[in-house]
């Protein structure tokens, strides 16, 4: 039988969990060259709500999850191709060669056009996962690793403080181990695809002169919407492409589901138990000397051996013995 | 993301309405047909900008059959002031043409062709004075309106050019009836290429087209046959290639009491 159990409810252990969840909050960008473009990101979020639910099978699920986007921009750079005017190839009577004529180019340079919208009022995802308990045990006396396993999030999270330093005496980890996790897909809404569209149009409108000019451009460029098309080289709609941006060129869902996993499961423990234990506090105290001289007495701890924890349907279970 | 680049619009493009194979400029194209090997001499003369000279190699074989040569690159700035900076050699195949324009700029250039292997210095091309008869002027007609080619060294011949906005692009089922966009799964009409371009012949009976028909952009290619000194004029502007008048504002007075 074990020396100590403690019981947290599960409204306990949902308060404990909303505070670190309150917490996660990160940032990244980052840009990748596509050639005739480049895409790149700058992404903030943050994690609200969830419902927790302990099971009799000891697992805890996480439900629906709200992912968050404070930021979420996406800055598109377009190579505009060359636009030019005469050239093509005559048939001449022998003996003069076929000839070809030069073409005049409208711009000196292929011009670049970029825009940043910010997409983050137009995405909602939910994540939700299920999670075994998993206790580890923290000997100070054992040198840190020298590649740090959770430096990817002191650099992704935005309150580094989140993740705590090595701490220099020995203590009980209860994490929560994500088993499966269920993340909604980056999906953007037609609306994104005509946001993107409009704004590339104007983009390139702003280098073109107007009047017949601008007329004749675009003849020669197909029209915008096809350049645009052309560039990105995307067939189907621009919201389509983009959502495959973010989920698979970004790699921003790879980086959701790492970040939940290793925050919970590996880099921020829901609960620490030192050892030993204090189970009674340093104390001054005059009432042991005659001449009520004050006396220090020291805090009284005893060693944690064997802690386990469980879950079932109502409560999470800790239980340890004390001794060497 | 890399720094934005510099982007010039190169106006005269939209700017030029007459063209003389005198003075090349923008748009223009003096294409020379070289009938003999040997070594030549290429002078090129511009408006405000030292001379250049250029070497050009025609050999019996194994050379390319045109070359094309941008006059408005060969000037750096950072050269010595002083006649004939001798640039790199050209090689040009006997029976091949080499073609002289300029990209970009408002420069004028005129060129002078002779043979440099030679105790007698032939000319075989003094563009300020003439195109000689088997040589090509090509322009690339921009600005939409009517145009009169004339030969200016026989003052008789004459041809008109139509120049007309290409047609705009559509769809077989349209745009959009709420969006007024095109589907990316519409197929569209050809796009409008250019990269056309139109062979009228001049010969001691005149231009072998009365009329021809260019869409804005497109080039034509006068085959001279005879010795000759063409210019190109834009005689009428089409409606939609002038300047578009500011908006009006009508105000009405009051009457005062």
């Amino acid at each position: 039988m074990a020396d100590i159990t403690v019981a947290i409810s599960e409204n306990t252990f949902k308060k404990s969990f909303d505070t670190l969840v309150k917490n996660i909050i990160w940032e990244k960008e980052d840009t990748k060259d596509f050639g005739a473009f480049s895409a790149g990101y700058h992404v903030k979020g943050h994690l609200e709500g969830g419902a927790v639910d302990l099971r009799a099978d000891n697992t805890i699920e996480i439900k629906e999850l709200d992912i968050r986007w404070d930021k979420l921009q996406v800055t598109l750079g377009l190579d505009i191709p060359e636009i030019c005017v005469g050239g093509g190839c005559i048939n001449m009577p022998w003996p003069i060669p076929d000839i070809c004529l030069p073409k005049v180019c409208i711009f000196s340079d292929d011009p670049d056009i970029s825009i940043s919208p910010d997409f983050a009022a137009f995405v909602a995802q939910e994540i939700s996962f299920t999670g075994s308990i998993l206790v580890r045990y923290y000997d100070a006396s054992i040198p840190p690793p020298a590649i740090d396993p959770c430096g990817f999030l002191r650099d992704l999270l935005s309150d580094a403080d989140l993740i705590d330093p090595y701490p220099d005496h020995n203590q009980w980890h209860i994490h929560l181990d994500p088993e499966s996790i269920d993340i909604d897909l980056f999906d953007f809404p037609d609306i994104v695809g005509n946001l993107i569209e409009d704004a590339l149009t104007a983009a390139v409108t702003a280098i073109i002169p107007g009047g017949w000019v601008r007329d004749l451009i675009l003849a020669i460029i197909g029209g915008i919407s096809d350049l645009i098309r052309t560039i990105l080289d995307i067939p189907d709609e621009i919201e389509e492409w983009l959502s495959d941006l973010f989920n698979i060129s970004f790699g921003l869902i790879d980086l959701l589901l790492q970040l939940v996993g290793e925050v919970f499961g590996t880099c921020v423990a829901l609960y620490r138990v030192d050892d030993p234990f204090e189970i009674m506090p340093k104390e001054t105290t005059t009432a042991l000397l005659l001449n009520h001289a004050p006396v220090e007495l020291v805090p009284v701890t005893v060693p944690i051996r064997d802690l386990t924890a469980t879950v079932n349907d109502v409560e999470m279970v800790i239980q340890a013995e004390i001794g060497a | 993301m890399t720094p934005k680049k510099q982007i010039l619009l190169n106006r005269a493009i939209f700017s030029q309405s007459s063209f003389d194979s005198s003075a090349l400029t923008v748009l223009t194209t003096l294409l020379h047909h070289f009938t003999e090997a040997g070594d030549y001499d290429v002078f090129v003369r511009s408006t405000g900008q030292r001379d250049r000279r250029l070497r050009l190699q025609v050999l019996p074989e194994g050379a390319p059959t045109q070359i094309n040569i941008d006059l408005a690159a060969l000037d750096k700035p950072d050269e010595e002031p002083g006649c004939c900076q001798d640039r790199e050699d050209y090689r040009l195949q006997v029976n091949g043409v080499a073609g002289f324009y300029a990209a970009q700029g408002t420069g004028s250039y005129n060129l002078l062709i002779n043979r440099n292997d030679q105790r007698e210095k032939t000319v075989f091309l003094d563009s300020a004075s003439e195109i000689p008869a088997g040589d090509l002027f090509a322009v690339t007609l921009v600005r939409p309106g009517a145009y009169m080619a004339a030969d200016a060294l026989s003052g008789k011949f004459r041809v008109t050019i139509q120049v007309e906005m290409p047609p705009a692009r559509t769809t077989d089922n349209g745009p959009d009836q709420d969006t007024g966009k095109m589907s990316a799964t519409d197929s569209p009409s050809p796009r409008y290429r250019p990269d056309r371009a139109v062979l009228v012949t001049l010969d001691k009976n005149g231009f072998n087209e009365k009329t021809v028909n260019l869409f804005a952009g497109q080039s034509i290619v006068f085959f001279c046959q005879i010795p000759a000194r063409l210019r190109v004029e834009l005689k009428q502007e089409s409606k939609s290639s002038e300047k578009p008048r500011g908006k009006t504002l009508s105000v009405k007075r009051k009457n005062k009491r």
